[in-house]
């Protein structure tokens, strides 16, 4: 956008925004009181209730029989607003004659989520949705952790699976893999669109990863959860065709609070300080100083060595004997998390406001990483002319990560090293060691070795700073023009900018040049992702007797580009000066790098609906994307809906069941996250293929002008049934099936000696998902609720390029079976005779010679879960609130990272410290029964890939567990406080694995990179 | 108001049609990569990377696996089932594989730069000179990789009389990604090799003294060879006499620099690949702590003249130790370079070949004291003495040749040429583990799997002298 036209609609929203507060009514009208009664929905008093007046501010409470008395206007009709927790807020109008008026509340819906958000700001009753959308809102996230908003939903939507990326320590900003019903593609992106407010926002490249940065922050760290009114996810063909290509993995809505027009302003704040502990029997064990030398000892002279040769011997610069370091407690810690918030809230009859400032501070277990973010959010509703208005929703957030990327040492290092020098506080780099094949006449001597698992002098001396500045902005114009047509077009921004500080010190073993001398290396990266979005979509609403037609079509017009650029050099005369512009000129090297891509669509969305009793609706998409070759560049996407509320038939004659609905839908849609440059072919121009010192170039990728989408099939079909008062439940079953898989194949070597990117093979995920909300309790004085969602989904692969697998080491993908099928070397335990490991051959027969050939395609063992989902109680008592949320996962394996990297049995272990269960359980003497081999400096094969590193991934997390009061309004009113409520809150308390073993390792140790961080939370929510 | 919003709108939708066409500046995409002449040079050195991988990493330690040159050190080295010819088309990650891999990317990289290079020529009159010798540097590196992986996988040329039988598929032109070429016979391909080659001499414009690209001389050796191959033995002369006559041989004190240190191209280089920031692997072969082979009896059986500098590149000391019999021609014993200063440059071409070829087709033309000057000249240069104080005796045409065989092993040793020597003469094989007789289907390798899964056009070769036609 024109900076102009930007500076024009801030000072013009900033304008608007200070008149639009209405200014205290004063005014001396004749007045009587009012008396009243409020009761619920079984007819029984109501206490507590509100009751506030508009005109003259005034609120009040109901006593214990539900009577009130309110002072209004006697000469006009005043609108009174009765509201109470847990209930639809009412507003009535009274007359100037009116008495003693019954008002009757009704459970509120809205905690069900009866209105759903769907594509495109439409916005669906429950009752007549055809396809599969599952809304959370505000109320179930209030007590959720405020660092980011991907992992919200953990546990609260059936179907979505989130898990980390990666089980290895590495990235303390771990980015996060969403799965709505399974995985769709093997080598394109499998993550769903997220969409907020509108706007389609940049979460990264097809892994999540952001281009440009050393470490990946994701974009979903930087929007406060706090201002968040619900989150949608849609997930069948009905609901996501209408966005295209970027539907097939399910997309996510999520829709930010807003003012009302009409409504007494409001200030509204909250406060949350929280602390977080690691929890250490998460964290994998190892063994301690003490058990290490013990165990290093016997592996080093099992393989032949004499212990005289062995490295750990005690000198004048190491003391191995003596020292015992606790390598987690070095890095880990106690962390702290702040956030505060303070809005603004209200409006006038033509404009309303909602204007929000927040600060966020993490600083997490992992010691010396921060997080920090300052964000802005201001939201303007504009009346323009009868049935039009405009919307201006600015969000902007400024974020300074101060990153420390603990790797792996602090479970690997050896606990007879220590950080400090013998003079306790100079950082240690080096660590002196006996080396038998060192010295004059290779008899032996003493060799300095560089001591890089230490990676304290890194987390003091070194400096990694990412600062991001991010934007989302859209205006929207909406314009109901009568005869049930309307328009509304959206323009939307969104743009970050992230700046990322690097530098080794001096001082660290990171800062030294190729001759060992301190020289320092800066490096400084720029990046800006700018993507903006334009929808116009006229919609045409009406109803002919019992028949509702509903119909829109609309053009989307997106632009997605990154620039990124860094430089880096090296060279510096201290640690003071960081910037490249005082690098030794040799060194100084830099790169820069941009893409772009954009798309058009074309899009309608058709509704037809008899007496709310039958529904039918069809979509369809037409999608053209820069990324694809010239031939290929646009795809359709179609859907049909259909569902039948049978409860509103009039053979219908059960009261109770409230609802009874079918549904089916089966549609088409794309996935265009792909690597964009495959269908033009590539040239690769780098020094490694130089020659004679020069740079060269070559053929790097073939051109592929046919390549095209990916096309996905999705059916699904649901009942829900809501018992009155005691039940909802919700049953989907679906089939997805994607062709065309963009996966890369071998053509004639001929061709090109890399394989190419085709659209070959097919795959598919079916599966049912189940969402069950029970009222189990519901008095006046006390309520239970329960929430327990499952799903459960099978993929597999259907057809692959030539009927060909293709295997990764570890895993395969072959026809007939899941995409995470492992492939690998069976077991087959510890020979007690001797304590050498043994495996199968392919024929069923015991080896002790470990091969890959044996390895065999595991049926039945792959790394999908058998069925996962969440549980949730709530307890609510008068004004007290009780939660606790219990995440599962049952089945599925992994082939854990920690158990194949350190239970090694003493492989190296002169290098890196091993799991605790070779102290206790290795084979020791002829005829031992053991689980453990013999151990062994060196390698007897144990340590390489089989399934005896396999874990079952069942397991149940008490995630959050939450404790709220909720002030009542007779003590609000004496303080002039519209809304108090305080909150206790607990995250990550405990993980439970079946396997798990105090003291021990199982995949509890083995699940997360880092320990999970235990976080106790106190807030308060107040509004004026 | 109203209209203000109609206007915006529509301009809004006007607005879209050219919307998609991005220009996608700073991408490497291959149109856009060869859209300046500063492209080619990059683009040619990408050619002899890849042809490095090819001859250093594969194909030279093939032929020499093969023959009865080198016996095994490490019979578990994975090239130790080349020296027992118990290779099949699953050994794809292999040499099996990877020189027909590597080859073909070599063959692919040239044909990219023969497309675009002409269009930059026309565009670019003033550069002329210099994209005209890397047209011929282009042509010289397609001829001769085509030339060596026929005789690879291809049954050399008098197998069968008008050489009707199976060569290698010939990549003339890019192809698409659904072209489905075939193989060609051997006659086709040489034919398409003779014809690369005095193409390229047509484009050369620089005078070939710099040794490590592909140049006229090198392109007249190589028709040498190649004609000495398909038995044209006029040719072979001829063209072997015209490189003679521009370069002579490395006199006897410079011979072993030549090899042992780094960046001396030595007098008599036509043709080699420099090994600067390359990574060895017949280096690592043949290194002299550990090889994984060593000189054969057979050929140290060979050197019965003492004075013969060649044998000095069959030792090494090192720090008051000795490593008798390992192949010094892949290390750069420079005592005082800097690590990445240390490469060795294999040689494809260079003049005592040529003698070599002039000596066989002269002899086998009946010329027998062409053939003996060149022979007496290159055993003067071995042992540093003058050509008429080198005597030989030998009886009939066929004893001159073994005197010519023998002569070619001792200088052309390890140098990726014995084994296709035997095939040419249809010499039966017998090295320390295996032999066998002529014709046998072990003289080629089979086409790899994932080749014969990825084209049905391509037919493997025979795996049993069962199939053998």
């Amino acid at each position: 956008m024109h900076s102009i036209v930007r500076n024009f609609i801030t000072t013009a929203a900033l304008v608007v925004a200070l008149l639009s507060f209405p200014p205290p009514h004063l005014c001396a009208e004749s007045t009587r009181v009012l008396k009243g009664v409020v009761l619920d929905g079984d007819n029984l008093p109501l206490a507590g209730a509100g009751v506030f007046n508009n005109a003259n501010r005034q609120a009040v409470v109901t006593d214990a029989d539900g009577a009130f008395s309110i002072r209004v206007s006697a000469s006009s009709p005043v609108t009174l607003t009765f509201s109470f927790i847990g209930m639809e807020e009412q507003k009535v109008v009274v007359a100037p004659k009116d008495n003693d008026i019954r008002v009757v509340m009704k459970l509120d819906n809205q905690l069900e989520g009866s209105i759903i958000v769907g594509a495109y700001g439409t916005r669906q009753r429950r009752e007549d949705l055809t396809g599969s959308a599952f809304q959370v809102n505000s109320d179930v996230l209030k007590d959720r952790p405020k660092g980011r908003v991907d992992n919200l939903l953990q546990g609260l939507v059936p179907g979505l699976a989130i898990e980390p990326n990666t089980d290895v320590a590495g990235s303390t900003r771990t980015r996060f893999q969403i799965r709505v019903r399974g995985d769709g593609s093997l080598s394109a992106s499998n993550e769903p669109m997220w969409i907020i407010d509108g706007v389609p926002v940049y979460t990264g490249g097809t892994t999540n990863q952001m281009p440009g940065m050393s470490y990946t922050v994701s974009p979903l760290s930087y929007l406060d959860p706090d201002d968040i009114e619900s989150i949608t996810v849609l997930k069948d063909a009905d609901q996501v065709t209408i966005y295209g290509a970027n539907g097939s993995n399910g997309v996510i809505l999520v829709t930010t609070k807003s003012g009302g027009k009409g409504q007494p302003t409001s200030v509204y704040a909250s406060v949350r300080y929280g602390v977080s502990t690691p929890d250490y029997s998460t964290m994998f064990r190892t063994m301690n100083a003490q058990q290490y030398m013990v165990v290093a000892k016997e592996a080093w002279q099992n393989a032949g060595y004499s212990l005289n040769a062995f490295p750990l011997q005690d000198n004048d610069y190491n003391s191995y004997s003596t020292t015992s370091t606790d390598w987690a407690k070095v890095f880990l810690g106690t962390g702290n998390e702040f956030n505060a918030r303070v809005g603004i809230r209200g409006g006038s009859k033509d404009i309303s406001n909602d204007v929000s400032m927040s600060y966020y501070k993490n600083e997490g277990i992992v010691q010396s990483d921060r997080q920090q973010r300052f964000e802005v959010h201001s939201k303007q509703d504009f009346s323009l002319w009868k049935g039009a208005d405009l919307t201006l929703n600015m969000r902007g957030s400024f974020n300074i990560n101060d990153i420390f990327p603990l790797g792996k040492s602090y479970v690997y290092t050896l606990p007879v090293y220590e950080p400090y020098l013998l003079d306790g506080y100079s950082f240690r780099l080096y660590n002196k060691l006996w080396d038998s094949t060192a010295g004059d006449d290779a008899t032996g001597g003493w060799v300095m070795r560089k001591f890089w698992a230490n990676e304290l002098p890194t987390r003091e001396l070194n400096i990694n700073t990412q600062r991001s500045v991010v934007s989302v902005a859209n205006l929207t114009f909406n314009w109901i023009i009568g005869w049930g047509f309307s328009v509304r077009s959206l323009f939307g921004v969104n743009y970050q900018h992230s700046h990322e500080d690097r530098y080794d010190s001096r001082y660290t073993l990171d800062g030294l040049d190729s001759d060992n001398k301190p020289s320092g290396y800066s490096s400084r990266a720029d990046a800006s992702y700018l993507s903006w979005n334009n929808s116009n979509i006229l919609n045409f609403d009406n109803s002919f007797g019992k028949f509702k037609f509903g119909l829109y079509g609309g053009l989307e017009l997106h632009h997605q580009g990154n620039k990124t650029q860094s430089v880096s050099g090296s060279g510096f005369t201290n640690d003071r000066i960081q910037e490249i512009a005082y690098a030794t000129y040799v060194s100084q090297y830099s790169t820069s790098n941009s893409t772009e891509s954009r798309s058009m669509s074309y899009f309608g969305r058709m509704s037809l609906s008899y007496d709310s009793r039958y529904y039918m609706s069809l979509n369809a998409r037409r999608d053209g994307n820069s990324s694809f070759g010239r031939y290929s560049r646009w795809q359709t996407y179609w859907s049909a809906g259909a569902s039948w509320n049978i409860h509103r038939e009039k053979f219908w004659n059960i009261d109770r069941i409230k609802m009874l609905k079918l549904k089916a839908s089966y549609g088409t849609a794309g996935n265009a996250k792909v690597d964009a440059s495959s269908a033009y072919g590539t040239y690769a121009y780098s020094s490694s293929y130089s020659y004679r010192g020069a740079m060269g170039a070559v053929v790097s990728a073939v051109p592929n002008p046919g390549l095209s989408w990916e096309s996905k099939h999705i059916f699904n079909s649901g009942v829900r049934v809501e018992i009155d008062r005691i039940a909802d439940v919700e049953l989907e079953f679906y089939h997805n099936r994607t062709d065309d898989l963009i996966s890369k194949m071998y053509v004639s070597r001929t061709i090109t000696e890399n394989s190419v990117y085709g659209n070959f093979g097919s795959l598919e995920d079916r599966g049912v998902e189940m969402s069950l909300t029970s009222y189990n309790i519901s008095h006046k004085n006390f309520r239970w609720r329960t929430n327990f969602n499952i799903a459960h989904n099978k993929n597999k692969i259907l057809k692959m390029y030539n009927g060909a697998s293709r295997s990764f080491g570890n895993t395969i993908w072959k026809e007939g079976y899941d995409s995470g099928t492992f492939y690998l070397v069976r077991w087959a335990g510890v020979d007690p005779s001797d304590g050498m490991p043994m495996w199968y051959d392919l024929n069923g027969n015991i080896t002790k010679t470990y091969s890959t050939d044996n390895r065999v395609v595991n049926k039945d063992k792959n790394s999908s879960p058998v069925c996962l989902g969440g549980l949730t109680n709530t307890f609510s008592m008068g004004n007290w609130q009780l939660s606790f949320q219990i995440n599962y996962t049952i089945g599925g394996y992994a082939l854990a990272g920690y158990a194949l990297n350190y239970m090694k049995d003493g492989y190296a272990i002169t290098d890196e410290n091993q799991a605790v269960e070779l102290y206790y359980y290795r084979w020791t003497t002829p005829g031992q029964q053991s689980a453990f081999p013999k151990v062994s400096q060196t390698s007897t094969k144990s340590a390489m890939s089989s399934t005896r590193f396999l874990y079952d991934k069942t397991s149940f997390t008490l995630s959050n567990v939450a404790l709220s009061y909720n002030f009542p309004h007779k003590l609000l009113d004496k303080a002039r406080l519209k809304g108090l409520s305080i909150s206790l809150v607990g995250d990550n308390l405990y993980l439970f694995t079946p396997d798990q073993k105090k003291g021990f390792n199982s995949y509890k140790t083995m699940k997360y990179g880092y320990p999970v961080a235990r976080t106790f939370t106190l807030s308060a929510d107040i509004s004026f | 108001m109203r209209k203000i919003f109609i206007y915006l709108f529509a301009a809004f939708v006007l607005s879209a049609c050219d919307f998609l066409n991005v220009n996608n500046i700073g991408k490497s995409t291959i149109d856009n990569y060869f859209s300046e002449v500063d492209a080619l040079p990059p683009a040619m050195n990408g050619i002899y990377n890849a042809a490095w991988s090819f001859y250093d990493t594969y194909f030279a330690l093939y032929c020499e696996s093969a023959s009865d040159e080198v016996s095994f050190a490490d019979n578990s080295s994975p090239w130790f089932r080349f020296h027992t010819f118990e290779t099949t088309s699953a050994d794809e990650s292999t040499a099996v594989g990877y020189i027909w891999k590597y080859g073909y990317n070599v063959i692919n990289n040239c044909n990219e730069v023969l497309y675009y290079a002409p269009i930059l020529l026309k565009e670019n009159p003033g550069d002329a000179s210099s994209i005209r010798d890397m047209i011929g540097q282009a042509y010289f590196m397609r001829a001769m990789v085509h030339f060596d992986l026929c005789r690879v996988y291809g049954q050399n040329y008098s197998y069968k009389p008008d050489a009707s039988h199976q060569g290698i598929a010939v990549a003339d032109h890019i192809q698409s990604l659904t072209e489905k070429i075939s193989r060609s016979s051997v006659r086709k391909v040489y034919a398409q090799v003779v014809s690369d080659l005095e193409t390229s001499l047509e484009y050369f414009t620089a005078a070939p003294n710099d040794c490590y690209i592909a140049n006229s001389l090198a392109a007249k050796a190589l028709l040498a060879r190649v004609y000495l191959y398909m038995g044209d033995n006029s040719k072979a002369v001829s063209y072997a006499g015209e490189v003679i006559s521009a370069r002579g041989l490395t006199p006897r004190e410079k011979y072993a620099s030549m090899y042992t240190s780094a960046g001396v191209a030595g007098e008599e280089a036509i043709f080699r690949l420099h090994g600067f920031g390359q990574s060895g692997a017949q280096r690592k072969y043949y290194y002299y702590e550990s090889p994984v082979a060593r000189p054969s009896a057979k050929l140290t059986s060979l050197f019965t003249d003492a004075d013969d500098v060649r044998t000095d590149l069959f030792s090494y000391e090192k720090g008051g130790k000795s490593y008798p019999n390992v192949v010094m021609k892949y290390y750069c014993t420079d005592e005082d370079a800097a690590d990445e200063q240390k490469f060795a440059s294999p040689f494809l071409l260079r003049v005592s070949e040529q003698y070599l070829i002039r000596a066989e087709a002269a002899c086998r033309l009946s010329d027998t004291s062409q053939a003996e000057k060149d022979l007496k000249a290159l055993k003067a240069r071995a042992r540093g003495v003058s050509a008429d104080a080198v005597s030989i005796s030998w009886t009939g045409t066929d004893g001159l040749l073994s005197l010519i065989e023998e002569e070619r092993m001792r200088e052309l040793c390890f140098e990726g040429h014995r084994f296709f020597d035997l095939a040419r003469w249809h010499k039966d094989v017998s090295n320390d583990e295996v032999n066998f007789t002529y014709p046998d289907y072990r003289y080629v390798l089979q086409i790899p799997y994932v080749e014969l899964d990825a084209n049905e056009n391509i037919k493997n070769n025979p795996t049993s002298n069962q199939e053998l036609e």
